[in-house]
């Protein structure tokens, strides 16, 4: 039985109607068509799909979208203001962090929720961070110099 | 990838556990109860179980919280996340190798869904039963076949229950609450594992709180993981030791096993050995006895025999590190 919810995601509310079954990862890419956030294993193995809810990190493949009412939901695309790139997107970019860009929503988000409680971590901080994280591409060292970068950006 | 659609199910929001327990009188083995998401919905997702309703137990206001007093010790609420007991100071304080075990259960974007209730109550595993669901095999035991892939011959399933947290809630006297409709009862947290897969729940109780006495005074804890993969990993071999001394006579000793047999145990023979002596003289005997007490299952992690020596040498850390920990308090 579909059921109406209300979601507040990068500070907008939308309404949509979905199963109880839908994950939050899908009711963001399909019904809202924020596709930065991005399925890779789809069983909370790889980060792809992480976002922050009330702050806090989650793989929005295991969350279901009814249960997300109330809080506060930051994807990928709502960390640039106004065209302004977050300081994480910019870091990446001078760090050459991103090869295939796949991974690279879930690592910043990752790196965000890192940076809002540590704002200056150490090499280890940031590699424990982004563990949920899997990149294919880049081999991880270009990925981690971002993100320390950033930190003083 | 694709993306893989969870079955459809009927859920609910209780607002008490009265009414959850109700639900689950009422649904049966048709039913089951959601905490943080990140063992059941991956099983929904295999297909490993398809329950027709959902019981979501977020919105239930007893069971969140963690609330610690001098008089009361520690009582977290089963939907406590896992990264929350991490993050809460009194446990880093008092409590430190429950924090430590739970730092090491998965990646930060699982740690701060799963729950302290679901890591208790989570589907045991080995490497067969998660790779079964690919239907090239006929169904183990616990998928309701009748073969076992990990152990030869096997007459009954050989999984192991690999609850990160079980070594330190056991080592610390913890205990569980549980509610159902006959009313509330307690368990020790070792007693909740009866054996694969088998935990002291019936179909209509929930695990409501966990609780944690307060250490006595000179007690010392360590807790070490060995595995393959750091938190991503399942554990090869854990040991969790809680001891009390006074000038380096041990007054009384908590070991705990885990991975290497079907439920995680005490080292029984192991903390005799060092009741009422000077603990520096006898560590090497402790490991080696808490090595003997493990039966641990080969696999491509490592063999048996590796196992049991992990045991052995993390036994021999653990203790020692405790022993130096009780001489600070």
């Amino acid at each position: 039985m579909k059921q109406l919810i209300e979601l507040k995601v990068n500070g907008e509310i939308h309404e949509v109607v979905i199963e109880p079954r839908t994950t939050l990862l899908q009711v963001l890419r399909e019904e809202l068509g924020l596709t930065g956030t991005k399925p890779g294993c789809d069983t909370g193995d790889c980060g792809a799909c992480n976002v922050l809810m009330d702050g806090k990190l989650a793989a929005s493949c295991l969350v279901l979208a009814i249960e997300t009412q109330g809080k506060d939901i930051l994807t990928i695309e709502g960390l640039s203001r106004n065209g302004q790139l977050h300081p994480l997107q910019q870091a990446f970019i001078d760090h050459f962090a991103v090869q295939c860009g796949f991974c690279t929503p879930g690592m910043i988000l990752s790196a965000k929720a890192l940076l809002d409680r540590n704002p200056h971590p150490t090499e280890e901080e940031v590699r424990e961070a982004i563990s949920g994280n899997l990149c294919r591409c880049t081999g991880y060292t270009k990925i981690v110099e971002a993100i320390l970068a950033a930190a003083n950006y | 990838m694709y993306l893989k659609h969870l079955p459809e199910f009927e859920y609910f929001a209780p607002k008490n556990v009265k009414e959850a327990c109700s639900l689950l009188q009422e649904y049966k083995d048709e039913a089951e109860v959601l905490a943080g998401g990140t063992d059941l919905l991956v099983n929904m997702k295999h297909r490993r179980t398809v329950p027709k309703y959902l019981i979501g137990l977020k919105s239930v206001p007893d069971l969140n919280g963690i609330t610690w007093s001098e008089a009361d010790g520690l009582r977290m609420g089963t939907l406590a996340t896992l990264q929350s007991i991490v993050d809460t100071p009194i446990i880093k304080e008092k409590f430190s190798i429950l924090a430590a075990a739970c730092s090491g259960i998965g990646p930060p974007h699982i740690r701060s869904l799963g729950t302290i209730g679901g890591n208790l109550c989570q589907d045991t595993k080995c490497l067969y039963y998660t790779r079964y669901h690919q239907g090239r095999e006929a169904p183990c035991y616990q998928a309701g076949g009748d073969v076992c892939y990990a152990v030869e011959g096997a007459k009954r399933c050989a999984a192991m229950a690999i609850v990160d947290s079980a070594p330190a809630l056991i080592c610390l006297e913890a205990t569980v609450s549980i509610s159902g409709p006959t009313g509330e009862r307690v368990s020790p947290v070792e007693d909740f594992f009866v054996s694969s897969g088998v935990v002291n729940l019936q179909e209509d109780e929930i695990l409501t709180a966990v609780n944690i006495p307060n250490p006595p005074p000179h007690t010392g804890a360590a807790y070490l993981r060995q595995s393959l993969t750091g938190a991503l990993g399942f554990a090869m071999a854990s040991v969790a030791v809680v001891l009390t001394a006074n000038n380096g006579v041990c007054e009384d000793i908590r070991i705990s096993l885990l991975g290497v047999a079907r439920t995680p145990i005490r080292a029984r023979k192991a903390e005799e050995l060092l009741k009422g002596k000077k603990i520096d003289n006898l560590i090497d005997e402790a490991a080696q006895a808490a090595s003997s007490e493990a039966h641990p299952l080969g696999d491509i992690f490592g063999s048996a025999r590796y196992k049991r020596e992990m045991v052995k040498v993390l036994t021999k850390q653990a203790i020692s590190q405790a022993t130096e920990r009780a001489k600070l308090v």
